[in-house]
């Protein structure tokens, strides 16, 4: 079951995994990219039967094309604020960079991704995981590599005059080239194999990680779930920085609204997303 | 009194069945007069007599040919619909006499003389226009070049105002007028984003015209300054770089500059590896959930797999085969009865 969406009365505690701008900036990338790929796939796939109908149910290329600027306008916001953010942790010291429980990389995703091969075929326990999974370092570094790309691509096709002033015109063809297969390449496999199984549609978080959303997880669904992350501030006594009294009945149910909505509206880009990818498959 | 009404009603009834009659006439007669007036435009402009033989569908030159009979006909609904309805048949047809089938010989190269004058008396600019095109430098070396209606056609000229063409009808232009000849260049224009916008409606998107010309028909190299003029019309901050843009590119960019095959190569490998690799690491996750899930509904769904097991079973002893053949079948219940507890 979701974390914290049945927190019981019994629950004063909770651990809080997800800043207020982390989850805004999610928001920000949630919005943003199902408005791309709504308003953006149809000329990708301009020979299907779907493609003439959701263009004309936005109200025409004209209007989809200036949807899809919208859009790209709040995902370049959302690259701007992650990257500003990232450079101010790393300039001020905010916290370790490269260690167990921050988003870089190292030697115990490996580790942790093996043992989760042997515990897929049932030859061993299931790893520790410290406070990010080797599956949303992926999702989050591949979105990060991917917005760069499809974004540096598309505004190079947005303002085909001033790139031309600097760069000759076939960078243009290779622009477009990037743009849309790095775009089929987020849509279909990131946000359906990767992102919506891994981080929402795993059991215990089915249908939808409401954590994203609020924040916050019950005590014990974090001490089941990030076991080395818990240890770690157990032991250098930092546990009282994420731990945090349970919010107000009414801010909870808030919230699980916010992610009932959320996971409708994920459910219905899942089933489009899954129709992209079959099309060139059986057509 | 019944007698006084049939006096009068006799000549009543009488009266009724001549209005009647004569109502039936109006009715005719006008349906004679509308059916003149639908008809009179037509009629009005065949003044020379043409359609007399040229209105009938099975009119034909009979003439041996390679390609079979070649049909005479014109159809006079789209005639008059077209932007030359007005015109009378040798407003364009000049000195046609009825002994021209006869200069069999020459006939071909007189029509196609006589067509390009035709158009040129009305619309000398165009006709200057086309005199420059490589169109027109074919035309002078093979009578075989296209020629104004070989992209225009005759009798069916549209009547559009320029600028306010819709998509569709720039699509079908490029397709009928352009693609017959260019089938090539059109097919590949398909995978083109300009032409994809217009192709889903989106009317100010250029198409093969709007770039070469309507009568000019530029070649258009990258770097000319003719080229940078012909983007300009759309994207004013066109440089001489912008026209390096490589249009009319094949399926997968074969013909492209190898950069853009080499990322297209990469992205393309990259999108079916992570593809691959993703679907793949989702069921190796998903099959291990599902055994939890069953697992844990163990009881129901349990007690279904003993029924299927024990129809199996029966099967089996139906068949005649040895138990120890079947053995390694036994393991997998149990290891997922385990998976449950863990």
């Amino acid at each position: 079951m979701a974390h914290g969406t049945d927190a019981k009365d019994g629950v004063n505690l909770v651990y809080h995994r997800f800043s207020a701008f982390h989850r805004f900036n999610h928001v920000l990338v949630m919005v943003s990219f199902f408005g791309l790929v709504l308003t953006g796939v149809p000329l990708k796939f301009k020979d299907s039967i779907w493609a003439q109908l959701l263009m004309d149910l936005m109200g025409g290329v004209a209007a989809a094309g200036f949807l899809h600027r919208v859009m790209a306008v709040v995902n370049i916001l959302y690259f701007i604020l992650e990257f500003s953010y990232m450079a101010w942790y790393v300039v001020a010291r905010k916290g370790p960079i490269f260690h167990e429980d921050s988003i870089v990389p190292g030697k115990k995703d490996w580790a942790d991704m093996k043992g989760m091969f042997r515990w897929f075929f049932g030859k061993g326990q299931k790893p520790k995981l410290s406070r990010f999974a080797y599956w949303e370092k992926f999702d989050f570094w591949a979105l990060f590599a991917g917005t760069f790309l499809i974004g540096g691509s598309g505004l190079m096709m947005w303002f085909p005059e001033a790139t031309t002033r600097i760069l000759p015109g076939v960078s243009l063809n290779v622009a477009l080239v990037i743009h849309s297969n790095e775009a089929f390449l987020a849509t279909g496999v990131i946000f359906i194999f990767v992102h919506f199984f891994s981080a929402h549609g795993r059991p215990e978080s089915f249908p939808a990680d409401e954590v994203i959303f609020s924040g916050y997880l019950p005590v014990e669904h974090y001490i089941s779930d990030r076991p080395q992350e818990y240890e770690n501030r157990l032991k250098a006594g930092t546990l009282h920085e994420v731990i945090r009294p349970a919010p107000s009945a009414r801010r909870r149910r808030l919230f699980r609204w916010v992610t009932a909505t959320a996971t409708v509206f994920a459910f219905l880009a899942a089933s489009y997303t899954v129709l992209l990818v079959l099309w060139p498959v059986l057509f | 009194m019944g007698r006084r009404c049939a006096e009068r009603g006799h000549p009543r009834a009488g009266l009724g069945r001549l209005s009647r009659l004569r109502r039936l006439e109006a009715v005719l007669g006008l349906a004679l007069l509308l059916c003149l007036a639908v008809a009179w435009p037509a009629a009005a402009r065949d003044v020379e007599g043409c359609l007399i033989c040229h209105g009938d569908p099975d009119f034909v030159d009979t003439t041996p040919t390679e390609g079979g009979p070649k049909s005479l006909y014109v159809d006079s609904a789209t005639f008059v619909e077209s932007v030359h309805g007005e015109l009378a048949c040798s407003a364009c047809h000049k000195g046609f006499v009825l002994t021209i089938p006869q200069h069999q010989v020459d006939v071909e190269k007189d029509f196609r003389q006589v067509a390009i004058e035709a158009c040129e008396a009305c619309h000398p600019d165009a006709f200057m226009s086309y005199q420059t095109s490589s169109h027109a430098k074919f035309y002078y070396q093979d009578e075989a070049g296209p020629i104004c209606i070989s992209c225009h056609g005759s009798h069916a000229i549209k009547r559009v105002r320029l600028g306010e063409e819709t998509a569709e009808f720039k699509m079908e232009m490029a397709r009928d007028s352009c693609g017959r000849c260019h089938e090539d260049y059109f097919d590949r224009a398909r995978d083109e984003f300009h032409i994809k916008a217009l192709n889903l409606g989106y009317e100010r998107a250029a198409t093969c015209f709007d770039c070469h010309g309507y009568h000019e028909n530029l070649a258009l190299h990258s770097g000319e300054p003719e080229t940078v003029e012909a983007c300009r019309q759309c994207h004013p901050g066109a440089n001489a770089g912008f026209t390096y843009f490589q249009m009319h590119l094949e399926p997968h960019f074969l013909n492209a500059w190898w950069g853009v095959r080499a990322v297209y190569l990469f992205f393309s490998t990259l999108l079916i590896v992570v593809l691959v690799v993703g679907i793949a690491y989702t069921t190796v996750h998903l099959q291990k959930e599902t055994r939890i899930i069953l697992g844990v509904m163990g009881g129901g769904l349990g007690r279904l797999f003993g029924f299927i097991r024990a129809l199996e079973e029966e099967s089996y002893r139906s068949t005649g085969e040895s138990d120890h053949e079947r053995e390694p079948d036994k393991p997998t219940r149990s290891g997922a009865d385990e998976e449950g507890g863990a």
